[in-house]
């Protein structure tokens, strides 16, 4: 069980953040939960995921920033970062790419499975 | 003159007629000068006159209009143009050559924009960004003046300041992309949790969770599509008011007992102070009031924890009532508390504890106070709660 595969999702939405926590770990692997962007970094640098799911719009540090500083980091610049969130704006999306996330979803148009995909998708290259 | 012809006249009869209608002639010639004098001294003091006119018409235009010769020597300029180019009545700026101006920093940004795209000399339109105090914008109309004889002889610029329909749009833009936001966010939770239990890879415990949550966060995109709506027609101003004599504190009491299971749930001390003597009733619109008292006190209820603490309280002074919502939640701190009342605006605090938050709700409860002729505003200790105040005029 050592060698799972491990998640993190810094996601401020409690109902959302069950549902994605329930759905990976379904898929068999660890999830991590932060709820805003400062333990969403803090995560990062502690637990080494293999893969972030990470949200735009977050108490006290916002998902570009977070993407920003992770990406800036030594320890953290090779994680891959999905950013899903519900902001759907060609410029945000654009901004997301441009600072070095390996993809953007809006989370009402993926289902739970589409987002698996996607994390599997990634973590493959 | 007419000694002269005088004298001539007794020699010659014929000679006499001659001058004689010599005479008339010169008298019809003097009475045409005169007359063409007195036009020409009539047109001359039209001419003043029109061109007074003209001189008003483009001194109190609303947009700056600036007209420049082949040389680019200012030949016009009227005061909104000065103003707007940030230069004093004093500043000769008649005959002088644009380039040399570069003294006047928004002068230099004008003839930058103008010479940006091949000369001044074409006909275009553009835009003129003026760093002031506030950002100022301007569409700059640049168009070539010709002659009756099909001769070039300038150009014209015309400033019209765009500075507030670019904000209108800026903040109509900005209004879609949260509200897209706000949106999507409850829908994401009903789509998510469907799928999770139409796939059947969850628990009978975790299905009916998820039900439950897909619920609430219907409940919440209905509530959010009914403050989207508020907040649409107030801004259009269709808020039709339906005012009636309302007794207030029994409006309060009915709001609470409709409170009453989430007060119970978080065991929160829910305190109703009202005078003795019935208030005076007020005019207002029953409907909009209980809108801001809900709001007010699910607040209160919202961000008051476990076996808290809140007060409701009523006053009458100076014609007025003044209702009063303390909680004993985790306060606002001093910076966000100017914005409270904004559109959208969640602070730091409420997102800590509440994410799914609208942040319409005092910005609707502030329109209508406002529109009751009232007011609203609020006290906070940081770590210690807040206290809502609202007042509504008596008739």
């Amino acid at each position: 069980m050592a060698n799972k595969t491990k998640i993190l999702i810094v996601e401020d939405d409690l109902f959302l953040r069950r549902l994605c926590q329930k759905k990976l770990e379904k898929e068999g692997f660890e999830v991590i939960l932060a709820e805003d962007g400062r333990e969403g970094i803090k995560q990062a640098k502690k637990t080494s995921p293999d893969l972030i799911l990470l949200d735009i719009i977050l108490p006290n540090i916002d998902g570009f920033e977070v993407l920003k500083i992770l990406k800036d980091e030594v320890s953290t610049k090779l994680i891959p970062i999905i950013l899903l969130s519900n902001l759907g704006q060609k410029e945000d999306i654009n901004k997301g790419l441009a600072l070095g996330a390996s993809d953007y979803l809006i989370k009402a148009h993926f289902s739970p499975q589409e987002i698996v995909d996607k994390i599997k998708e990634v973590l493959k290259k | 003159m007419t000694n002269f012809l005088k004298k001539k006249k007794c020699d010659n009869p014929e000679e006499v007629i001659k001058y004689q209608n010599s005479l008339i002639e010169l008298d019809k010639i003097a009475k045409m000068l005169i007359k063409r004098d007195l036009a020409l001294t009539d047109s001359k003091e039209k001419l003043i006159k029109e061109k007074g006119k003209v001189d008003a018409v483009i001194n109190s235009l609303t947009d700056g209009l600036i007209m420049i010769d082949l040389e680019q020597k200012i030949i016009l300029i009227n005061p909104k143009a000065q103003s707007i180019l940030n230069v004093t009545k004093e500043e000769k700026l008649i005959g002088k050559v644009l380039p040399e101006l570069v003294n006047f920093p928004h002068i230099k940004e004008l003839y930058e924009v103008l010479t940006k795209t091949e000369g001044h000399c074409r006909e275009k339109q553009c835009e003129l960004i003026l760093k002031e105090l506030i950002e100022k914008i301007y569409e700059m109309q640049t168009t070539l003046v010709v002659t009756e004889t099909q001769e070039i002889i300038g150009t014209l610029i015309i400033l019209h300041d765009v500075t507030r329909e670019r904000l209108i749009n800026k903040m109509k833009s900005e209004f879609i992309t949260i509200a897209a936001h706000q949106l999507r966010t409850p829908l994401t939770g009903i789509k998510w949790s469907l799928e999770m239990i139409n796939t059947n890879v969850i628990t009978e415990e975790e299905k009916k969770e998820f039900l439950d949550k897909a619920y609430q966060s219907n409940e919440r995109m209905i509530k959010l599509v009914n403050s989207l709506l508020i907040v649409s027609r107030l801004e259009e101003g269709r808020f039709v008011y339906k005012f009636s004599e309302i007794q207030i504190e029994n409006l309060i009491q009915e709001i609470i007992e409709n409170f009453k299971i989430q007060i119970k749930n978080k065991a929160i001390g829910c305190v109703f102070s009202k005078p003795k003597i019935p208030l005076s009733k007020i005019k207002a619109d029953l409907e909009k009031i209980q809108i801001v008292l809900e709001n007010l006190i699910d607040n209160a209820i919202k961000y008051t924890p476990q076996n808290g603490k809140i007060i409701i309280s009523l006053k009458e002074n100076n014609n007025k009532i003044e209702v009063s919502i303390k909680d004993s939640g985790m306060g606002i701190s001093k910076e966000n508390r100017e914005r409270l009342f904004t559109k959208f605006f969640r602070s730091a605090e409420a997102l800590k504890i509440e994410t799914s938050g609208s942040g319409l709700g005092l910005f609707i409860a502030k329109n209508i106070i406002e529109a009751h002729k009232g007011q609203i505003w609020m006290k906070s200790k940081e770590g210690r709660g807040s206290t809502f105040y609202f007042t509504l005029p008596i008739n």
